[in-house]
């Protein structure tokens, strides 16, 4: 494959929004007032597991300025959820499944007053028996969080492709092990926050700190009970999701409630303890991993078992199931594999999405065992990558089609960046290196998975507008658009309006989700683009008296190719052409799915589910106390092959803050959980996410060659980067000081006890 | 029993009337218009809400109002002098410094109190600056650039590019 | 957004002022120094205050001067100005660190002096939201009868969580305090009662004005170290300084170790005075020291995050450490 000399693709384009940003004036939902806007505030259950048996709020509408009070019994549609299989929620519970679980919702004049009538709500709760252990929530008399689903297992995932027993006996040496990882907050520093509005005609707006407006839209209608149409959401600048806001919350149901029952707008904003407590975490997860390979290093066979802790409510819960099954697939050849992944309820605080989906927790198992595996036969990990790296062309034995991958580039890359041989196994010098590798979907279609759809129009100036369904949540997808739509018509980036986030505007699109967005939307925009092309073309043909096929775009210019000179501007084209006949709307509309994915099949789960896959290794090195424990990441290096890059800073952008989260993710984070199932550190001082003195160097290569399917051969950057960064940590401090770590975080306590233990057993 | 309050905020003079147990975010947020600092947590561990009074970086969510009256206090919107953004801003755009945005407004306070005392600041001098501003999105890496460019009056990440 | 709940508010010129309110509001008003503790307790619903009284007006609590063999430092002085003040950078470097290792840039513009000092206890059962301690009895420091953390518990183990407190313990600095119709000045240790639940001993009416440093006689060495597992923002988990006055044979003619975030009070190891005095910092003496700097450590589980025998451990590896920089100054000086 060639690589194409592009203009605008590839560059080190700036967001289009970055001004409006740095000067204050992009608007967050908390940002918005409406007139008449009352506040609104959720009231969460004491209990971690009780019958709602009555919400007494007489009190609370006694008191000056209290203007309603909404609770479960106000709910009249039916249950959501973010899959139609599992739809757990209803807004308001009348049966409280965690501490914190919303019960009901008041709306005042002012936020105080909102929050004296939280005091006066008189709530009588049942309390049932509890349980916060996923092992113990699985057993047979375990008191039961949802009546419908038995041993509280809300999902059950399983593969079995091969023949993995046959194959662990064929292997040359096996390992088996048991990992765990915490669970953790997305972090955002934006805490959700919505503003609803129901006029007289019946319609909803809502305008809502979201990556998906259409899966609210989808969701209200269903648990208010009014039609999709008569509801319109509105994603206004949001301060980034990482899988934790395309759902459904309490809180955008309890706004609408109370805009329908006050017919006043309502804004109702999350405290940063509601954020943590009250919404999504990335799934605690224990992990069984059982590797067989040849002496050689060679993957013969692998068997997967993850156990998830789903909290109160399913969530993602059979996607992200799947996901931790699939994505073991990806990075390498593995011609035996079984995989058995449950979800388990428990009174605690919902699993959700979060950045990696449920990839993250195996990857980290597998990426250990398999440095374990290099160990012991004496085999360098990178050459063990190596040796199983997936290969472009490659079918997984699940059916995963991988028509593009550079793993081995990466591989090689980021180990001769970063100086792999000579730092390793540097015995005494407290130093140490390790890899990992990983890979992600660009979009899952798992089933009727819609398309995402775009207009393009050319305005009279010569400015084009592009009307994308695509949510930016800070991932820069507004940015992608607008370069794709640039580079179809030889503009700059700054010359194209990029309208999103709207539901009644925007083309349906289902959100910012598993690595979708510059894969569908920017595919879309391209069709989009090019049917605008098209269009002008046959104009700029006949005024130019040649070939529609011979018009060239380029730098704001159109010509005929070959003759430059007698150009017409872009600008004087789009007036001319707004001009002609009966004033022509030159409009282009794209929509986009991949038609190389195949739905895995029911019973097997065989087939492509995503257009395209990410690879990335990643190398951390790291510097381990051996008196105290304490880890510091010195470096990060990154092999990315996203495929095509379109947006060079922004695909940086996305390795830089993987490396920092899975810093976190390995060494810091940790939602503790008390002895009643709440959490005990829900605040930004407590549960602890990086700060710039604890990233160090990161170094992105970008390895990617251009994929046939992605628009321009790109894929999807930054959720196959952070799946691996967290084992490389882990690897990294091993190869420092012989400390295996199996149980997230690498906390300096648990270093220090194996290096004192270690100690000991040295002068036994 | 609200009390008047005159303040000075970005080189303006305001009057207005508060209750004393008004914070600053909340002032300028909700009493002058002010939206770009932001509350990330409103306990102090995030940095959302810096703003600077008399040049110095502070958090707002735990100021009282009150007790900023004849001080000098500037907030991201008063970085830009008429349309012409702030160099701060413009690193910050140029450098890719900015993903979802949220933190922008107190991150770039933090630096722009670290630029006021400090012109020539080493890359650890900055890092420390911008710790108590807390970003999920960025990694930090091309924030620090960005500050450092301003330094050093060049562009850090084309120099440091792998890609070349 | 986070609210604080509504309260006077009254900014005095004088401390005459300040003293005469606090004996008339009693336990409903409290000053207000910086912010950043009093507010955030405030927001979080765990202070019921009827009257803040800033101490923003009062020029006599600021400014930093030499007197009568003392450094003082007025408490309203900020953290960052103690930081980066030369004297306090030369002579009392424990001092400096201490102040630059407080949360964040923005804390330290912030903070003052006194309000370091005057740090309530933490403990992650009592730093909550008022409907997240719903959810559970009430504790001995909100006044109930229980301890969340220590099973059975007869008192309140909140922590001692300041970072200024051990360096200047360490440095023998003393407190001006004052009340209506007189003043006192009391070592800094004095200030700590000991007491989980009402750690400030400052009697009613009466405030911190000023922070008194002897001056350094002969060849003073002093060092903070603070562990947290965050390079900013954290309070520590465990915090050391010491201050140690060499003669120029090396011997240690007199030496200080003050522990933080170990107990309800900072905590200083009286033994290792002991240890040390009339000794040189030899490798076995740190050792021994570094070794009753974890035997005086007593932390309870109330932290989010780390483990009391982590923390021990921390006490004593920061101990080690920190003496050993004391020693190697020393061979820097050819002592």
């Amino acid at each position: 494959m060639g690589t194409e000399s592009y203009s605008v693709i590839g560059t080190r384009q700036p967001l289009i929004d970055g001004l409006v940003k740095a000067s204050g004036e992009a608007k967050f939902t908390e940002d918005l007032a409406l007139p008449g806007m009352l506040i609104g505030k959720m009231l969460g259950s004491l209990y971690p597991h009780a019958k709602i048996l009555n919400v007494d709020h007489s009190k609370a509408l006694t008191l000056r300025g209290v203007k309603a009070v909404v609770s479960g019994v106000d709910i009249s549609g039916k249950k959501y959820g973010d899959f139609a299989s599992r739809r757990d929620q209803n807004g308001l519970t009348l049966k409280a499944r965690y501490i914190g679980d919303p019960i009901a919702a008041v709306a005042a004049l002012d936020e105080e007053t909102a929050l004296e009538a939280l005091d006066l709500i008189r709530v009588d709760y049942e309390e049932l028996p509890v349980v916060f252990d996923p092992e113990h929530a699985m057993e047979e008399g375990a008191p039961l969080i949802h009546e419908e689903y038995q041993r509280n297992i809300v999902a059950y995932r399983r593969f079995d492709f091969g023949d993995v027993e046959a194959a662990f006996r064929d292997s040359d040496y096996v390992r088996e092990g048991r990992f765990s990882s915490q669970a953790i907050s997305h972090g955002v520093i934006e805490p959700r926050a919505a503003l609803a509005q129901y006029d007289l005609s019946g319609k909803l707006t809502i305008w809502t700190s979201t990556q998906s407006p259409y899966w609210i839209r989808r969701d209200l209608s269903l648990i208010l009970n009014i039609p999709e149409s008569k509801i319109r959401v509105i994603k206004p600048y949001v301060g980034s999701g990482f899988g934790g806001k395309g759902s459904l919350y309490s809180y955008q149901v309890a706004a609408s409630l109370l805009a329908m029952k006050t017919r006043k707008p309502i804004k109702i904003c999350l405290s940063r303890e509601e954020e943590i407590s009250t919404t999504c975490l990335r799934a605690p997860m224990i992990v069984y991993v059982k590797t067989g390979v040849k002496k050689n290093g060679t993957i013969l066979a692998q068997y997967v078992r993850c156990l998830a802790d789903g909290g109160a409510y399913a969530s993602s819960s059979v996607l992200m199931m799947y996901n931790s099954g699939l994505t073991c697939l990806i990075p390498y050849r593995i011609p035996n594999f079984k995989y058995d992944g449950y979800m388990v309820y428990t009174n605690k605080p919902i699993s959700g999405p979060m950045r990696g989906h449920g990839a993250n927790q195996p990857r980290f198992a597998i990426e250990s065992q398999l440095d374990m595996i290099a160990e012991d036969l004496n085999i360098d990990p990178a050459e063990l990558r190596l040796k199983n790296a997936t290969q472009a062309g490659d079918t997984s034995i699940s059916g995963l089609v991988f028509n593009s991958c550079e793993l081995s580039k990466a591989i090689k890359e980021t180990t001769k960046h970063a100086e792999w041989d000579k730092k390793r196994g540097q015995t005494g010098s407290n130093r140490g290196i390790g890899l990992a590798c990983g890979g992600f979907v660009s979009g899952a279609r798992l089933g009727g998975h819609t398309a995402s759809g775009c207009y393009v129009q050319v305005n009279e100036d010569g400015g084009v507008t592009v009307t994308t369904g695509s949510s930016d949540i800070g991932q820069g997808s507004r940015t992608i658009v607008a370069q794709v739509a640039a580079e179809e018509l030889g503009l700059s980036p700054s010359d194209i309006t990029v309208l999103s986030g709207d539901s009644e505007t925007t083309p349906i699109d289902p959100g910012t989700f598993s690595s979708r967005v510059t894969f569908y939307s920017g595919n879309a925009t391209l069709i989009a683009a090019r049917e605008v092309k098209a269009q002008l073309s046959q104009i700029a043909a006949k005024i130019m008296k040649a070939n529609a096929n011979d018009i060239v775009f380029q730098d704001k210019k159109v010509f005929v190719r070959g003759r430059v000179d007698s150009y017409i501007s872009f600008a004087e084209l789009a007036k001319k052409t707004e001009g002609m006949g009966s004033g022509r709307l030159i409009i282009g509309k794209g929509q986009w799915a991949p038609t190389n994915t195949q739905f895995p099949d029911r019973e097997t789960q065989y087939g492509n589910v995503s257009g395209a896959y990410s690879f990335a290794a990643q190398i951390a090195e790291v510097e381990v106390d051996p008196e105290t424990g304490q880890v510091k990441v010195l470096k990060i290096t990154i092999g990315d092959d996203c495929g095509t890059v379109i947006n060079l800073s922004g695909a940086e952008g996305q390795a830089e803050g993987s490396a920092a989260m899975g810093i976190g993710h390995a060494l810091m984070e940790n939602i503790i959980f008390g002895n009643n199932g709440q959490i005990m550190n829900p605040s930004f001082l407590d549960f602890r996410i990086p700060t710039a003195r604890d990233v160090n160097d990161i170094s992105v290569l970008e390895v990617g060659s251009p994929d046939p399917t992605g628009p321009y051969g790109a894929k999807e950057v930054g959720e196959g980067l952070l799946i691996a960064t967290v084992p490389a940590i882990v690897n990294a401090i091993y190869d420092a000081v012989g400390v295996r770590i199996t149980e997230l975080p690498a906390t300096p306590e648990k270093i220090l006890e194996a290096l004192e233990k270690k100690k000991k057993e040295k002068y036994l | 029993m609200k009390r008047k309050l005159e303040l000075k905020v970005n080189d303006e003079p305001w009057e207005i009337e508060v209750e004393p147990h008004k914070t600053l975010l909340e002032v300028i947020r909700e009493d002058l218009g002010f939206k770009g600092a932001k509350e990330g947590c409103g306990l102090g561990a995030c940095g959302a809400c810096t703003v600077l009074i008399d040049g110095r970086p502070v958090l707002s969510c735990l100021t009282l109002a009150v007790e900023v009256e004849n001080r000098s206090i500037t907030t991201i919107e008063g970085l830009a002098k008429g349309s012409q953004p702030d160099p701060i801003q413009l690193a910050f755009v140029d450098h890719f410094a900015i993903q979802c945005g949220f933190c922008t407004p107190g991150m770039i306070m933090s630096a722009k109190g670290l630029l006021i005392k400090n012109q020539t600041p080493s890359r650890e001098e900055i890092k420390e600056a911008l710790s108590g501003n807390l970003c999920r999105c960025t990694g930090y890496k091309k924030i620090i650039d960005a500050v450092e460019s301003l330094v050093r009056n060049k562009k850090t990440y084309l120099q440091d590019d792998p890609q070349k | 957004m986070m609210r604080l709940p509504k309260m006077d508010y009254i900014a005095p010129n004088t401390a005459e002022e300040v003293c005469s309110l606090l004996n008339k509001y009693g336990q409903e008003a409290k000053v207000l120094a910086g912010g950043t503790d009093l507010l955030v307790a405030s927001k979080l619903g765990i202070n019921k205050l009827g009257l803040i009284i800033s101490l923003g007006k009062i020029l006599d609590l600021k400014g930093i001067y030499e007197e009568n063999g003392y450094f003082k430092i007025g408490a309203m002085t900020s953290l960052y100005e103690v930081r980066y003040n030369p004297f306090i950078l030369n002579h009392y470097p424990a001092l400096a660190e201490a102040a630059a290792a407080v949360g964040t840039m923005q804390l330290q513009h912030m903070g003052t002096l006194g309000g370091n000092l005057c740090l309530n206890t933490r403990c992650i059962y009592y730093n909550q939201s008022n409907r997240w301690r719903k959810s559970h009895a009430i504790c001995f420091k909100m006044g109930g009868y229980v301890c969340h953390v220590v099973p059975k518990g007869k008192k309140c183990y909140a922590v001692f969580s300041g970072d200024i407190a051990p360096a200047l313990i360490a440095l023998d600095a003393q407190v001006k305090l004052i009340r209506t119709g007189g003043e006192r000045v009391v070592p800094v240790c004095e200030l700590y009662t000991g007491d989980g639940r009402e750690p400030i001993a400052l009697q009613t009416g009466e405030i911190l004005a000023e922070i008194r440093v002897p001056l350094p006689i002969g060849r003073q060495y002093s060092i903070y170290l603070k562990y947290r597992q965050r390079g900013a923002i954290d309070f520590p988990l465990t915090g050391v300084a010491a201050r140690a006055v060499i003669n120029s044979y090396g011997i240690c003619n007199d030496f200080k170790l003050v522990l933080t975030a170990v107990d309800s009070a900072p905590r200083e190891v009286f033994e290792a005075r002991e240890l040390l005095k009339g000794k040189t910092l030899s490798a076995e003496i740190i050792s021994q020291v570094s070794q009753r700097a974890m035997e005086g450590a007593h932390p309870v589980a109330n932290t989010s995050g780390s483990t009391p025998a982590y923390r021990r451990k921390m006490a004593r590896m920061l101990t080690l450490r920190a003496l050993t920089s004391i020693a190697q100054s020393l061979s820097l000086v050819g002592v």
